[in-house]
């Protein structure tokens, strides 16, 4: 059983990922300085939820966060930088942009920028995804110029899943489509803020 | 929702440029094949004429053929033959620029003066640089859209009709 990670020792929220048994101890402070979707989730009538309620923990679940996604975003919010690490794979990446994207976390983009440049090259769609978030533009330039370069027209971000598969067997490890953005993407980006803050209402 | 709207457009755009790219490369070698396939000779290497009733110099046809000839093997190297369609699935821009730039004939080594390879690759080379001065960010949300509000706003607005056409898609 996976104990749960005290970001913060004193904070009144804990973060429930469904899909695993990870938990966090965060500040709904912090959370709701970080982010006004967050706050909508947070706080009632000007109180936290905890206090509302009438309890000393309250918790609140991130149905779409990856364990580590969240962790590197609550630890930047919490000030434990130290606890962060600039390598990221461009998966972790991607979730962590995902997550600051849907809930509109712009005090995490300075890492972003550390992120993206630990990252290095390659990465292909989740990269592109990540500088758009992040708001590298001119990373987000090169990402779209590789994406024309390299990229071999198969549908892999509108109508369904990748078809490259079912048309060639051996490609470049790196090559852009398979690592487009694919469709279970978008369909997890369709999923709006204020879809998540109505889970809490 | 915007994410997803930005994700629809910025796909799009990415393909629109890759097709256009893509055209842009095949009408190099569909240029070139065309010259080669007139019957004006376009060999710049003249030989003495063999007899005071001969004209002076004579072109030589075999290297025109020999240029023909290896633009027609390019055709199928490259998967011209048949002419494919948009959106030349199976295609990239890299690969194909690669191959088109990596054409060579009789005439490189033979005839040099007659070589087609740097204006190929000059061509070539003009459409990789239309790829590399092409910005998305400024086409999706305009040069001052980072400190403008407003701009956004409008981006937004614009962009509804084409996203529910995408999404229609979908």
């Amino acid at each position: 059983m996976n104990p749960t990670k005290e970001i913060d020792p004193h904070g009144d929220v804990i973060a429930i990922l469904p899909t695993t048994s990870t938990k966090f101890r965060v500040s709904s402070i912090v959370l709701s300085l970080a982010s006004p979707v967050l706050r909508a989730m947070l706080f009632r009538g000007g109180v936290t939820l905890a206090s509302a309620k009438a309890l000393r923990l309250v918790e609140v679940e991130f149905p779409d966060g990856s364990p580590q996604a969240l962790e590197a975003i609550f630890n930047v919010l919490h000030f434990r930088h130290d606890c962060v690490g600039a390598n990221a794979s461009y998966d972790i990446l991607y979730e962590i942009a995902l997550v600051v994207d849907k809930y509109d976390l712009k005090a995490v983009r300075p890492w972003g920028e550390v992120w993206l440049r630990g990252a290095g090259g390659g990465g292909g769609g989740k990269r592109l995804f990540a500088t758009y978030v992040f708001g590298d533009r001119e990373g987000f330039r090169k990402e779209c110029q590789r994406a024309i370069l390299q990229s071999h027209g198969y549908d892999c971000g509108l109508n369904g899943g990748s078809e490259k598969g079912k048309e060639t067997e051996v490609e470049e490890e790196n090559d852009w489509d398979s690592n487009l953005v694919p469709t279970r993407v978008l369909g997890k980006i369709y999923t709006s803020p204020s879809d998540a803050t109505c889970n809490y209402s | 929702m915007l994410l997803a709207i930005i994700a629809n457009l910025v796909l799009e755009l990415i393909s629109e440029a890759r097709i256009s790219a893509i055209r842009s490369l095949l009408a190099v070698v569909e240029y070139f094949t065309d010259l080669y396939c007139n019957r004006d000779i376009k060999c710049r290497i003249y030989l003495p004429s063999p007899g005071p009733r001969a004209p002076r110099c004579v072109a030589i046809p075999g290297c025109d053929a020999g240029i023909l000839g290896s633009l027609v093997t390019l055709h199928t190297t490259i998967g011209m033959r048949p002419a494919p369609q948009p959106p030349y699935k199976g295609f990239s821009v890299q690969n194909l620029a690669l191959a088109i730039k990596g054409q060579r004939s009789s005439a490189d080594q033979a005839h040099q003066e007659c070589s087609i390879a740097e204006p190929v690759v000059r061509q070539v080379d003009e459409v990789l640089a239309q790829v590399d001065r092409l910005d998305i960010w400024n086409s999706c949300w305009g040069e001052s859209a980072e400190d403008s509000h407003e701009e956004e706003k409008r981006w937004r607005h614009g962009t509804e009709f084409k996203f529910a056409f995408l999404r229609d898609r979908t």
